[in-house]
């Protein structure tokens, strides 16, 4: 096995357990674990440090995976997270290689972002096919947005962590 | 721009090839069913969850042990003497049901309680949405839960209803979510509609609207489900009534309904099953 391959299924593999790792938090520990009755969103923070610092190809793969874990894992949506994720992934990879630096600032502002417009895309159906008030509903985006910005600084780390073994094991070659 | 898309075209093409195929794939299923990528990621995902659900559930149980236990010892001694009370009323209750049992037979009704089975589940997850409420148990179609199927407890407490299945697993929406609308009966007799509302489910509360014009919900007054259409039986407690208040258009009152069931503590659940006559 050449050391190409072998660098790819490891990056394959690391991505995969990260995958597993955020799931498993956001959909069996995160889900009881609210605060003022809220759950965050950690993987859509997880597709954004992947796109930033992988580039749109590693960034669109990670985010079809974790948008159809994701719809997996919500009742109310069937493929929502997975148009949305990819093309964040997608997205921002192409930006980090066009037009953001990989920086902090860049990552915590798309998060920033992409929190917003997931919530956004979330109160969407209820304002106008409901009729619920807007109020009630900005509550709740805004809290899920809050609560999800606590995660972050971890994963920037981590999705920085993994871009860097990446980018060092694609030039070693 | 023309270069990136020569090195990684292929990567981008199959990506969203893939995306594009999730998506008619989920335009083609009708209400309640799943994808295979789905079913095969809740498959793979079970014995995890199983894992986790244990771990936390004897976490739990040794945190209630440590922290309940004055309280179990009071609770037990006022249950055995609430038990005593009850072993009269089903001696009597079963006098009742024969008479009952003679009588059907006299004008000859059929039984509904036969037509129902009871399959028992254990909750795995909680949907980590803040817009709905909803959580995955571990009985699929493997155990012919169909869509709509009514969750209960064990003390008959409406929990929600059935509304995806998979193999092994199947989603329930609770009682709170928004999505959720069926028939209830007010103490008084007179059928109502419950339903979930976004704004009353950060309350833990529930709806129940178009009470028909003359009617007045009574506070505390019991909600059970009226059985009229769909899945659900007639009979199951839902809840209390808590507040009641004038429609904002006019039309009479609607209320607000405080579950009986604690969706927080909820472990083991019973899916009812209404059996068609020929099975």
């Amino acid at each position: 096995m050449s050391d190409s391959t072998k660098n790819r299924i490891i990056r394959v593999a690391g991505h995969a357990a990260l995958l597993f790792v955020l799931y498993v938090l956001q959909t069996m520990i995160f889900s009881r674990l609210r605060l003022w009755d809220i759950a965050p969103l950690i993987l859509p923070l997880a597709v954004v440090g992947v796109g930033l610092f992988e580039g749109p190809s590693w960034g669109g793969g990670f985010g079809l995976a974790a948008g159809v874990f994701s719809d997996t894992a919500f009742a109310d949506t069937a493929v929502l997270f997975t148009l949305l994720l990819t093309a964040l992934g997608m997205g921002i990879g192409l930006l980090s290689t066009y037009l953001l630096s990989r920086g902090f600032p860049s990552y915590l502002l798309c998060s920033a972002l992409a929190l917003m417009a997931v919530a956004i895309i979330q109160l969407f159906p209820f304002l106008v096919f409901d009729r619920v008030n807007p109020l009630a509903l900005l509550r709740v985006a805004v809290l899920q947005t809050l609560y999800s910005m606590f995660f972050i600084l971890p994963l920037y780390y981590l999705t920085r962590f993994m871009g860097k073994r990446a980018r060092i094991a694609g030039s070693s070659q | 721009m023309k270069q990136f898309f020569k090195t990684r075209g292929a990567v981008i093409g199959a990506i969203t090839a893939t995306v594009v195929i999730i998506t008619v794939m989920s335009l083609f299923l009708t209400a309640g069913q799943v994808n295979f990528i789905q079913n095969g990621v809740q498959a793979v995902m079970r014995p995890v969850e199983t894992g986790i659900r244990g771990i936390v559930r004897t976490l739990e149980r040794t945190y209630d042990y440590m922290h309940n236990f004055d309280l179990l010892e009071e609770r037990y001694y006022a249950l055995r003497n609430q038990i005593a009370g009850y072993q009269r009323l089903a001696r009597e209750a079963e006098e009742i049901r024969e008479e009952n049992i003679r009588l059907r037979e006299f004008i000859g009704l059929i039984d509904r309680t036969e037509q129902l089975r009871y399959v028992d589940a254990y909750v795995l997850s909680w949907d980590p949405s803040n817009w709905t409420s909803a959580f995955t148990i571990d009985r699929g179609a493997d155990f012919h839960i169909a869509v709509g199927d009514a969750v209960i407890t064990e003390r008959h407490e409406l929990v929600g209803r059935v509304t995806e299945v998979g193999t092994s697993w199947a989603t329930v929406q609770t009682i709170l979510d928004p999505a959720i609308r069926l028939g209830g009966l007010m103490g008084t007799g007179v059928s109502a509609v419950v339903e979930g509302n976004f704004a009353l489910m950060q309350d833990n509360q529930l709806r129940l609207s178009l009470v028909p014009g003359g009617e007045t919900p009574l506070l505390n007054d019991t909600i059970t489900t009226s059985g009229y259409g769909g899945r659900i039986p007639q009979g199951l407690t839902i809840g209390r009534i808590a507040g009641v208040y004038l429609e904002p258009h006019g039309g009479g009152y609607f209320a607000t309904i405080e579950p009986i069931v604690d969706l927080d503590r909820l472990i083991q659940i019973f899916i009812v099953q209404i059996m068609d006559r020929e099975e």
